[in-house]
């Protein structure tokens, strides 16, 4: 714990956008590591092992706050083919609009888990596609769609977001 | 190729590759994790196309905002430290406790103390001869008598005999 316990930590706050829930995903990744301990794979990246334990414990801990199975985005669903509604009132944004105030944050929480896990790996964490394919569980190919398609979505969220602060008067 | 995977283009794909295309391998490219080909198109497609190297511009300053906003890396609470440690330690109280529960029931215990004692029976009936005497204060006058007796002879020898015998009578005289 000692030597993963702090990158653990910092995935989970990059991923929650706030330390109380960070600290709570951090906690219980580590335990299911302890119960799960023999499962581990000699040879395989531990870090790797932990990132996936807590990207899956943060996907269900959305959908338990969310009350229903979050549905994916079809990876043929671009940012500017959803309503924008939805864009705008998500429950799972509105969940993070309570504890965040940085315009980063509030555009990553309007994407989904799968979408903002693989943006944070790929560019705050600097995982190569094929760890990130590890983690999640998916192909590199699913790597890159995702990841095409959520900074398509955070280049078009995040300037929305830096001008609605600016319009509530609080700065990024 | 780069890290073992195939190209996903061609060259000649990639020669008429449009500027939409260019644009969609961007984010792999500024990644690094193109294939060495399909790399050097790229990047000789942007030395020519001012648009496309708008675009990359923009998918760096958007990497560049996503580490900021992060920076810098968090220290790791010690609660978080101490309510793991108190976790695992519940744990592998209750895993003790239901060890024991287990172990204590019945159908466990009863077989196997029935186990040991046909164990224990058969062990010591196989080798009789092995019974232990016991360690009262005339078992130990006579092994003195023997280690004496094999040391020793003649009349001490007989001396020792008459000794033991008497001692025992002895001793057991004094008893009330």
């Amino acid at each position: 714990m000692a030597a993963y316990g702090r990158q653990t930590y910092n995935y989970a706050y990059r991923l929650t956008g706030n330390e109380a829930d960070a600290r709570d995903l951090t906690q219980e990744a580590f335990i299911r590591v302890y119960r799960a301990w023999r499962s581990f794979q000699p040879g395989t990246s531990f870090l790797s092992w932990i990132y996936r334990i807590v990207t899956n414990l943060h996907r269900d801990e959305l959908r338990k706050r969310k009350g229903v199975f979050l549905q994916e985005l079809p990876d043929d669903n671009m940012a500017h083919d959803l309503p924008r509604e939805q864009l705008e009132h998500d429950p799972i944004a509105e969940i993070h609009d309570r504890q965040l105030s940085s315009a980063v944050a509030r555009a990553l929480a309007q994407l989904t888990p799968d979408q903002r896990a693989v943006v944070l790996l790929a560019d705050v964490e600097d995982r190569s596609y094929q760890e990130i394919a590890d983690i999640m569980a998916c192909s590199i190919g699913t790597v890159r769609s995702r990841l095409h398609r959520a900074r398509v979505q955070l280049r078009k969220l995040i300037p929305r977001q830096r001008e609605r602060e600016k319009q509530q008067g609080y700065g990024v | 190729m780069k890290n073992g995977r195939a190209s996903d283009y061609s060259i000649l794909n990639l020669i008429a590759m449009s500027c939409r295309k260019i644009r969609e391998l961007l984010t792999a490219y500024q990644h690094r994790e193109l294939d060495a080909a399909t790399d050097a198109l790229v990047f000789s497609h942007l030395g020519t196309c001012a648009p496309c190297r708008e675009e990359l511009a923009a998918a760096n300053d958007l990497r560049e905002t996503l580490r900021m906003a992060f920076a810098p890396p968090l220290e790791l609470p010690p609660a978080v430290i101490a309510g793991v440690r108190e976790a695992t330690r519940r744990e592998r109280r209750a895993w003790a406790a239901d060890l024991l529960r287990t172990l204590l029931r019945p159908v466990v215990w009863a077989p196997t103390a029935a186990v040991v004692v046909v164990a224990a029976s058969i062990l010591t009936h196989a080798h009789p001869e092995q019974t232990t005497a016991p360690l009262t204060a005339d078992y130990f006058v006579r092994q003195h008598v023997v280690h004496t007796m094999s040391l020793q002879s003649g009349d001490r020898t007989w001396s020792a005999y008459v000794l033991t015998s008497g001692g025992t009578e002895t001793a057991d005289a004094t008893q009330p």
